[in-house]
């Protein structure tokens, strides 16, 4: 059941004026969100749990939120018409990520950043003699140099592509792209990159 | 736990596609700077997206009560009398602490270790199903802790170790189970409470250590005893 940005600010009144009634209202709503989210995003991250880590984070989330009289609750607007659900799914979400991170069980911290092969400007081959390596390294250099110039749309387009390994569609989905916008976007970036690698190896003496 | 960033909301707003084109502009900037954010925004767009990959469950009613249980624990305290209120702030001064971690050094020194156990009822009414419960309070160095010990079963028991106050210095905090000089299990208390689960029988000790120096020890033994019918 959707509730309106209205409602969740009514129900929000009630329980920063102390009604528990309200209180347990919030909580039950959005228990199932809560759950849901610390096990995908546990899921997702690969990182092993029992029904107690989650029972603790489920926890740990409320317990945030409702601390120091409601000051995590009280940053909480709907301006834009955010609803409160994604305003708690995204609070328990950088929660769970924080939590992960904290306990240097981030799975992003192993992760190398990969240079797609076809963005390597024709390394093909199979021994790298030391001059090549180096070669190699420095233009790994160079491209991140070159995503850091980019605009921060394209910035951003290639750190969720590369980086974080999205497929182009789950790109689109999270810059709230249509999917032909999103490849048009790769292919502006790669050409810039491409232009900005080529132009600083040449300044090179 | 901190969090770092505040663009929670705007967040929201960006990926559910609000914004007006100047803030998207804006969380853009922000977004490629921001690896927390970018993790967040990734995240969120897997569970909106992708919850059809992973089998997930609702919470469970009684995960939920307790929840609410917490929640409420938590708001008392915010509603109670201002002489308590006074008492809380009095506690909460350093020179009280120093007094009071002076007094639980002398005390500690001269009590034995089961001195300050309180038996919590025999749960279940019948003899062959009764469990063992028993619950203490120790405060180490101005942090209250409370032990629960319960028997699940035979030559198996359970101990659970909480910090009933939130306590912005229970981050640092460590709590270890030992046998004899074995270590068998250690967490550290950034969340409200850990569990030592199925563990047998035996002389125990619960060392509490934070910023690497011990706070405290409390010592116990789990045993079988008769249950008169």
């Amino acid at each position: 059941m959707k509730f309106s940005v209205e409602e969740d600010r009514q129900l929000l009144f009630r329980c920063f004026s102390g009604n528990r009634k309200a209180t347990e209202i919030l909580v039950r709503r959005f228990s199932d969100l809560v759950y849901r989210s610390v096990q995908y995003t546990l899921m997702n991250k690969q990182v092993s749990f029992n029904k107690y880590d989650l029972e603790d984070l489920h926890n740990t989330i409320f317990l945030r939120l409702f601390e120091h009289e409601y000051k995590r609750l009280r940053q909480y607007q709907g301006k834009n018409g955010c609803s409160l659900g994604s305003w708690i799914r995204t609070v328990a979400v950088r929660t769970v990520l924080d939590h992960l991170r904290k306990k240097g069980l981030d799975a992003m911290v192993w992760q190398k950043k990969l240079v797609p092969i076809e963005q390597a400007f024709g390394i093909t081959q199979d021994e790298i003699e030391p001059l090549a390596a180096m070669k190699k390294e420095e233009q790994g250099h160079l491209l991140q140099d070159g995503i850091q110039s980019l605009s921060p749309r394209y910035q951003l387009f290639m750190q969720l592509h590369f980086d974080h390994e999205l497929p182009v569609k789950e790109v689109a989905e999270a810059m709230q792209l249509s999917i032909e916008h999103a490849y048009t976007v790769k292919h502006r970036a790669i050409q810039k990159l491409k232009v900005y690698v080529a132009g600083a190896m040449n300044t090179e003496v | 736990m901190e969090i770092l960033c505040s663009y929670d909301e705007m967040l929201a707003d960006y990926f559910e596609g609000r914004l007006s084109d100047e803030d998207r502009i804006e969380m853009e900037a922000h977004l490629s700077k921001c690896n927390l954010c970018r993790e967040t925004l990734v995240a969120v767009n897997g569970v909106v997206r992708g919850q059809s990959r992973f089998q997930l469950e609702d919470a469970p009613k009684e995960v939920t009560e307790a929840a609410v249980c917490l929640i409420n624990k938590q708001i008392c305290v915010s509603c109670e009398p201002l002489i308590q209120r006074v008492r809380r702030f009095v506690i909460g001064m350093p020179f009280y602490k120093m007094l009071n971690s002076l007094y639980t050094k002398i005390s500690e020194f001269f009590t034995t270790p089961w001195a300050g156990w309180r038996l919590a009822p025999i749960r279940g009414s019948e003899r062959t199903i009764s469990k063992d419960l028993i619950n203490v309070r120790k405060r180490f160095n101005g942090i209250e802790t409370e032990i629960e010990i319960e028997k699940t079963g035979h030559n198996k028991a359970r101990i659970r170790v909480e910090l009933p106050e939130y306590d912005t210095q229970k981050k640092k905090l460590r709590v270890t189970l030992k046998r004899d000089d074995r270590e068998i299990s250690s967490f550290l208390l950034n969340v409200d409470r850990v569990f030592f689960e199925d563990i047998p029988f035996g002389h125990y000790s619960l060392i509490f250590v934070r910023d690497d120096a011990k706070i405290g020890t409390y010592l116990f033994e789990i045993r079988e005893t008769r249950h008169d019918g």
